[in-house]
Parts: C-alpha cells; sequence; structure tokens
C-alpha cells in the first residue's frame, strides 16, 4: 500500500513533468525508419583571445568540422545517435541538455588561459562537469605545454578539477584531417566516460 | 645552523588545534582570545573572540579546505540555535565563521551578509622537528576588486560570483 503521503508528491512531479518542455531544452528525438535518433549536445567555451591569430584555426570552423567529423565518426560505427556543438554564450549560462562534458577552446596564450580558466570556474559550479581542453594558435610546441600546464595546475590548485588535455589543433592544413579526427574520437570516448560514470564529481584523470 | 623545513603531510587534530590556539593573535590580531563560557565544541573548531570582542568560529583543517568549510557550517548552525542560547548564559552566537585551509573552500563566497564566511590560507611546517604554521597574509579583496563589496543577487550567483580571479589565481595566472 502506498504511503498516502506520497500522493502530493506524485502529483506535483506530473505537474511539472507537463510544464517542463517551457524551462528546459530537451534532446531532441528525431524519427528515422526502424530506429531513433538521438542527438548529443555537446558545449563549446570559447576561450579565444583578442590576440588570436587569424592564421589559427577559427572558433566557428572548428565547431562546424567537429560537428561533421563526430557525427561522420558515429555513423560509421554504426552508432544511431547525432551530435550538436553548443557554443556557451558569454556569462556562461547554458543549456541543462549537456550530459557532462564541455569542451574548451583556447587561444594557446597567456590570455586564452586565463579566459579558459574563468570560463571553467564558472561552469563547474554545476556538478559532474568534464572538460576537454583544446588549444590553438601556438606558435610552437613549447607554448602548448607551457599553457596547458599552466592551465591545469590552476584548476587543479583552485577549482580541484583535473582537466583532459585534447592537444593543440592548427589551422586547416595538410594534416588538419587527421588532427580533427583525433580530436573527435577522444571527445567521443570521453563523453562516452562521462556518461557511464554520470555522477556527481568533476575531478577525473 | 641549517633549518630542515619541509610539510607537513598529516598532522593530528589536537597538534593543529594547538597551533591554531598558539596563533590566535596572528589571526584575528592582539587580543583575540578562546571564548571561555562555550564548551569545547570539537577537534576541528574553536570559538573565540576578536580585538572587538566580536564571536567567531574557527574551523580548520590541514589538508581539506572543504571538508573545514563543511564542519564550520554544520557548528554555526549548532551554536545559532535557540537551544544553545538558552543553555549558556550571557550567550552570543557567532557572528562570522573562519575557515582555516590550505586553499580556498569551494563555495564560501556564497555565504556573505549578516554571518559571513571568511578564510584564511595556512599551512602546517616542520622546522628542525617543531610544528609551525605559516598563516598568509590577509589580501583586502575588496580593494583589488570593488564589486566584490556589493552583494551578489542569488539569481546571479551561479554564473558570475566565481567570475573574478582572487588574488592567488591572479599572481597563478599571471605567466606562463
Amino acid at each position: 500500500m502506498h504511503n498516502p503521503a506520497w500522493r502530493p508528491a506524485r502529483l506535483q512531479s506530473g505537474r511539472l513533468d507537463s510544464i517542463r518542455h517551457h524551462f528546459i531544452d530537451v534532446p531532441p528525438v528525431i524519427s528515422s525508419p526502424g530506429k531513433l535518433r538521438v542527438i548529443h549536445n555537446l558545449p563549446v567555451h570559447l576561450a579565444v583571445a583578442a590576440g588570436h591569430p587569424a592564421a589559427a584555426l577559427q572558433p566557428h570552423y572548428l565547431v562546424d568540422a567537429l560537428t561533421r567529423q563526430l557525427n561522420i565518426q558515429t555513423s560509421v560505427t554504426g552508432g544511431c545517435s547525432g551530435w550538436r556543438l553548443e557554443v556557451i554564450p558569454p556569462g556562461g549560462r547554458m543549456s541543462d541538455a549537456g550530459e557532462g562534458l564541455i569542451l574548451v577552446f583556447a587561444t594557446a596564450s597567456l590570455e586564452g588561459v586565463r579566459l579558459a580558466y574563468t570560463g571553467i570556474k564558472q561552469l563547474s559550479t554545476t556538478p559532474a562537469r568534464r572538460f576537454g581542453v583544446l588549444f590553438s594558435g601556438a606558435r610552437d610546441a613549447e607554448i602548448v605545454r607551457r599553457c596547458q600546464e599552466r592551465l591545469a595546475s590552476g584548476a587543479r590548485e583552485f577549482l580541484g578539477i583535473r582537466l583532459h588535455q585534447l592537444g593543440n589543433l592548427s589551422a586547416p592544413g595538410p594534416d588538419f584531417s587527421a588532427g580533427l579526427a583525433r580530436l573527435a574520437g577522444e571527445v567521443h570516448r570521453l563523453w562516452k566516460t562521462q556518461s557511464a560514470n554520470n555522477q556527481p564529481e568533476v575531478a577525473h584523470s | 645552523m641549517t633549518l630542515q623545513i619541509h610539510p607537513v603531510a598529516e598532522i593530528d587534530s589536537s597538534d593543529l588545534r594547538a597551533l591554531v590556539v598558539d596563533n590566535l593573535g596572528a589571526l584575528l590580531g592582539d587580543g583575540a582570545r578562546l571564548v571561555e563560557n562555550l564548551p569545547q565544541i570539537d577537534g576541528c573548531c574553536l570559538a573565540v573572540s576578536d580585538t572587538h570582542d566580536g564571536p567567531v568560529l574557527l574551523s580548520f583543517d590541514a589538508v581539506d579546505p572543504q571538508q573545514a568549510l563543511l564542519a564550520g557550517l554544520a557548528r554555526m548552525d549548532l551554536l545559532g540555535s535557540e537551544m544553545a542560547a538558552q543553555l549558556l548564559h550571557d550567550y552570543q552566537p557567532p557572528a562570522e565563521l573562519l575557515v582555516l585551509a590550505p586553499a580556498a573552500p569551494p563555495g564560501y563566497l556564497l555565504f556573505s551578509g549578516p554571518c559571513p564566511v571568511n578564510w584564511r590560507r595556512i599551512q602546517v611546517l616542520s622546522v628542525n622537528g617543531e610544528l609551525g604554521m605559516v598563516i598568509a597574509p590577509v589580501v583586502d579583496e575588496t580593494a583589488a576588486n570593488p564589486a566584490a563589496v556589493a552583494p551578489i543577487p542569488l539569481d546571479r550567483r551561479p554564473t558570475i560570483v566565481e567570475s573574478v580571479m582572487n588574488p592567488e589565481e591572479e599572481q597563478h595566472f599571471s605567466q606562463l
């Protein structure tokens, strides 16, 4: 027999369920012959400095290219899901449709690192976030390494967050396709791990 | 004479408590003292009076800032209850919680208003075998960040309260 005290709660939850579409962006489920196609939202925080080199990878190019690559790799592996990258607007507000993984795209410079850190700091107030950080615009590998170390040590010390390094992606050129495919694979792997571990924790190795 | 100084990874709570008591003046100014009419709260919290006789609750942990914050909040809740006022003569609940920890406790900025939460960075060291405590100097954050003076509206806190770097972060991110 149900506890009568539960009845109001059930009524309330039914009411909330009926109106939640006004407030929550639910990942759209797209019908296709024979199977459902679920869209995964991947929030992207852009930490692009004012001095972001024109010859470096540009943020909107990255968003378009990575969306395409993630969807291609998912369909090749027979998956029935799709991807949509959602740039987080300034101020850090984002829909609740993300699944815990946030991509941070940063200029490989001190200003880019600072922008990335403040963005992560804002976004880490919500639990169950994992951050993958991608740099672009570095003169050489040493700059990338220093940016990664500075950002990672600060996030670890001040926020208790261990970041996942996604490396550096240069502007479109001979190596871009391979780098993009590697990035998409890494993002997909991270997303799968995050979904499996979907627990209120932000520090991961 | 050579000084052998190294950080202490683990410290007994009674040793840390003794260090905090020994350093009350450095933490809260000359004249700071233990509150006499309060019973011992527990191993990680102390009720003290600052130089202006203001009641302050100290909560400390040599390793875990979050544990220090949570323990302090729980004790503040107890000490603010009506039961405490009934049990103790001339009782005045703490007006401030001061967290002593090696790093800023996550979320402490969310507590402001009539009963604020502040924190001081401490580090326990062994100096030639003797325990000592380093207390970081107070940084006037409001001078560096005038916006910190105004209370932040509750509905905006999740997005902007952490958007400004504190002095430690500024220092860390001042160079690559």
